[in-house]
């Protein structure tokens, strides 16, 4: 398809007002100069992702920590008794470790008046 | 959105080192004769209490919670009088029946792993034990 270019005229400014390239490219570099810049926002302010990142691998870690340390606390082994002071008469004393419960025993002790439900 | 994620974070950590473990005392009363089913409040206890004692009845008479580390307090338990003080790898309890001491122990308690300490006689028959256990959880006044 043809086009033709008669009714344009260079004072229209549409064709024949060329600018050189190097012109035009210097405009265009003082006109960028002009306009305000806004740098990038990761790492330079606020909370950017790189100390999001850090905090949760903090928390992770923390977390962890406190889960190992309930964990280390609660081995297989059950329950013990390091003293035991029997301050009644009493026959002898009985230790079963059941995988349940550890059960301490005290044979023969006699009744107390504190037996009851109340 | 950045702040919220970092709160949940946050919150999530204060509550993993917040929850604290908690001591739960059951005062039991064991008779002879069978139950007549699974004892209110003793079920993890029951097997074991049954395998191990020539007793075949176990009933919860009373109970108390307390925070651990232990803080010394005394607690009506029953017709006890309990103190329990410092931490659960090196609890010390003290029993004592109308004011007289009956037992002092220390113990290391596990978490899940019941101690029983148990014997004592009762007026109204059958025999009186204590059931200690840490749980991990807030503690419950």
């Amino acid at each position: 398809m043809k086009t033709s270019l008669s009714g344009v005229s260079p004072e229209r400014g549409h064709v024949g007002s060329v600018m050189p390239a190097a012109e035009f490219w210097g405009k265009f570099r003082d006109r960028a100069e002009r306009l305000p810049r806004q740098s990038p926002r990761i790492g330079t302010g606020g909370l950017g992702y790189a100390s999001l990142v850090a905090a949760g691998i903090a928390c992770v870690v923390l977390v962890g920590a406190v889960s190992l340390t309930k964990t280390q606390r609660s081995p297989a082994a059950g329950s013990e008794v390091t003293s035991l002071d029997v301050q009644t008469a009493y026959s002898g004393i009985l230790v079963m470790k059941d995988p349940a419960a550890t059960i301490i025993w005290v044979m023969g002790m006699e009744p107390e008046d504190a037996g009851g439900d109340t | 959105m950045k702040k919220i994620v970092l709160s949940v974070l946050l919150l999530l950590v204060a509550g993993a080192v917040a929850a604290g473990e908690s001591l739960t005392v059951r005062l039991v009363r064991a008779r002879q004769g069978k139950s007549d089913g699974p004892s209110p409040g003793l079920e993890d206890v029951a097997p074991a209490l049954e395998r191990n004692l020539a007793y075949g009845n176990f009933r919860v008479v009373a109970s108390a919670t307390l925070p651990l580390p232990a803080d010394g307090s005394q607690r009506r338990i029953g017709a006890y009088d309990v103190v329990c003080s410092g931490p659960q790898d090196d609890l010390a309890i003290e029993v004592t029946a109308g004011g007289r001491p009956v037992i002092r122990t220390r113990v290391v308690l596990r978490d899940g792993k019941p101690l029983i300490v148990g014997g004592l006689g009762s007026a109204e028959g059958g025999r009186m034990m204590f059931v200690f256990e840490s749980v991990a959880g807030r503690s419950r006044r």
